[in-house]
């Protein structure tokens, strides 16, 4: 960051320009060209961007392997694809992550963009307190995000049904058709429909 | 200028946060109430009288916070920065109630005890803190150059912590009427016998409310108890003992709609008591809705938007409860 220069480039002529000028031969301003005090911190961006577009490549190549393995009728039994699909899993979340660090690291140091800068914008609040009530929202969002996933990873360890949608269960008084939420949307009740499990025939 | 754009916004304000009271008011009084009915089933039932409805009610809390942004930024800047610690409180109370909508349906046996302990806990300090904001707000909020000038714990104060207390029982009549219009048979019951005492306690505490506020604030009681203010202000405090001794008759006869009713009209009265005493201000003690305006540009720029999404959401509002009508027995379950 500090000698100003790109290492590990990866350049598609004109797009950038046409993205943010419209234009096929206006210049983009340079990062140089901002004094040092307007410039965001270039390393978290260059890295959150690529790990966001690594991630979305990487997404487009598992459903074109997945569409091929699906023609040559492999798609259930192919271990290696179905381990890349398996870490997959968060990969929608951490791209949206890496996402919102690009955009919102990226527009420092403005909170209005060319009006008030971030430091101008915030509250006088103490040190303590801005402390503690992070430290709180941490805590309390490590704990309500662990019992969700624990709950996650209970349906996940139950494997999906097969014929879903193709329920008996007509719905009406007292019978639920359709989930009101997405948690509700797994149906985790009873145990004796593990011999629908798609685990079970692999 | 024909149109008085600030206090139109007001009265949008005023309006969003009296639907929020009385709407998210009874739910989190069922989270207080919990602790009375130990049993599963019956707290299954309470739960399923609001889950089709509770996080629609929170609406009203995020229009009544944009709308404080928008149109009034002064205002959102100063109070919720001097508000700051009791309402990221509340938040957190809100947090855990919301995930326990979810998680105690889902939950083993065995886990299940904690989210009815993070229902009930969040339920009370959302409550709790909402009343110690409400305090603080009617104490009032020091300003200087249009930046809060107070201290981060200016909102602890006996008077304040009393307001926390008032609110909880508030809601907790709130819910326990709720639930006499919503269930029927032995949870009914018990909610009938409770309701009695209740209404006592919320009649004490809005009392000691009415009074230990004018005391505290002179200008508050000059509004109150000057000589032409006196004779229009009065059908308030007298209508207060009017509704109150209709809700006690209520109950008594065993009423299933009326107990609910008469307390809206309860929390309204005690509500309007409270812009009797604020009105123009938005921040007490000086600052009114026409010195906290923003642009009337942005403000009508936003009235076009607003007026026409509310009619929207008053539309699904009404249709969700209409949808979901009539008693919930522990056979149902919409969540």
């Amino acid at each position: 960051m500090k000698e100003e220069r790109t290492k590990f480039a990866v350049e598609i002529p004109y797009l950038g320009s046409l993205i943010l000028t419209h234009s096929l031969d206006k210049q983009v301003p340079a990062l140089k060209e901002f004094p040092p005090e307007d410039r965001p911190n270039s390393t978290i961006v260059f890295w959150s961007f690529r790990i966001m577009v690594g991630l979305g490549m990487l997404m487009i190549f598992t459903g074109l392997w997945s569409l091929w393995l699906r023609k040559r009728d492999k798609l259930y039994t192919s271990r290696p694809f179905l381990y890349l699909a398996l870490w997959m899993g968060p990969s929608g979340l951490i791209a949206i992550l890496a996402g919102w660090f690009t955009t919102e690291i990226g527009r420092q140091p403005w909170v209005v963009y060319g009006l008030m800068r971030t430091a101008d914008a915030s509250s006088n609040h103490s040190f303590v307190q801005m402390s503690i009530t992070l430290i709180l929202f941490v805590v309390v969002y490590f704990a309500l995000f662990g019992a969700g996933l624990g709950y996650m990873m209970r349906l996940v360890r139950k494997g999906p049904k097969i014929d879903e949608g193709k329920e008996t269960n007509d719905g009406g008084p007292g019978q639920k058709r359709t989930p009101a939420r997405p948690l509700s949307a797994a149906d985790d009740s009873g145990e004796s429909d593990h011999s629908h499990s798609l685990t079970k025939e692999i | 200028m024909g149109i008085d754009l600030p206090l139109i916004w007001a009265v949008i304000i005023i309006f969003g946060i009296m639907m929020y009271v009385v709407m998210d008011g009874f739910d989190l009084g069922i989270g207080i109430l919990f602790p009375f009915i130990p049993g599963k089933t019956d707290r299954d039932v309470m739960m399923n009288t609001v889950a089709p409805v509770w996080d629609g009610n929170e609406t009203w809390l995020v229009l009544g916070g944009a709308a404080l942004f928008g149109a009034f930024p002064l205002a959102y800047s100063v109070v919720l920065s001097a508000l700051y610690l009791p309402l990221i409180l509340m938040l957190i109370g809100l947090i855990f109630r919301g995930v326990a909508f979810e998680f105690r349906f889902k939950a083993r046996d065995d886990k299940r005890h904690l989210w009815d302990k993070a229902f009930i806990g969040g339920s009370v300090t959302a409550t709790f803190f909402q009343g110690v904001a409400l305090g603080a707000f009617i104490d009032g909020l020091p300003v200087v150059n249009r930046q809060f000038a107070g201290g981060s714990l200016d909102w602890l104060t006996p008077f304040t912590l009393f307001c926390g207390v008032a609110l909880v029982v508030a809601y907790a009549l709130l819910g326990c009427t709720w639930l006499i219009m919503k269930t029927e048979g032995k949870l009914q019951e018990q909610m009938h016998d409770l309701a009695r005492p209740l209404a006592f306690v919320v009649l004490a505490v809005i009392g000691i409310v009415s009074i230990w506020t004018p005391l505290a604030h002179a200008e508050i009681a000059a509004r109150w108890f000057t000589l032409p203010n006196l004779f229009w202000f009065m059908p308030v405090p007298i209508l207060v003992l009017v509704t109150m001794y209709g809700l006690i008759r209520a109950v008594a006869r065993n009423a299933h709609y009326t107990p609910f009713l008469l307390t809206l009209v309860l929390i309204f009265l005690g509500y309007s008591g409270l812009g009797i005493s604020l009105w123009p201000n938005i921040v007490p003690p000086s600052i009114s809705i026409w010195d906290a305006a923003a642009p009337p540009q942005s403000q009508g720029f936003m009235l076009v938007g607003t007026l026409f999404i509310i009619p929207f959401i008053l539309g699904y509002t009404f249709w969700s409860y209409y949808v979901f009508r009539g008693k919930v027995t522990h056979e149902d379950g919409y969540h």
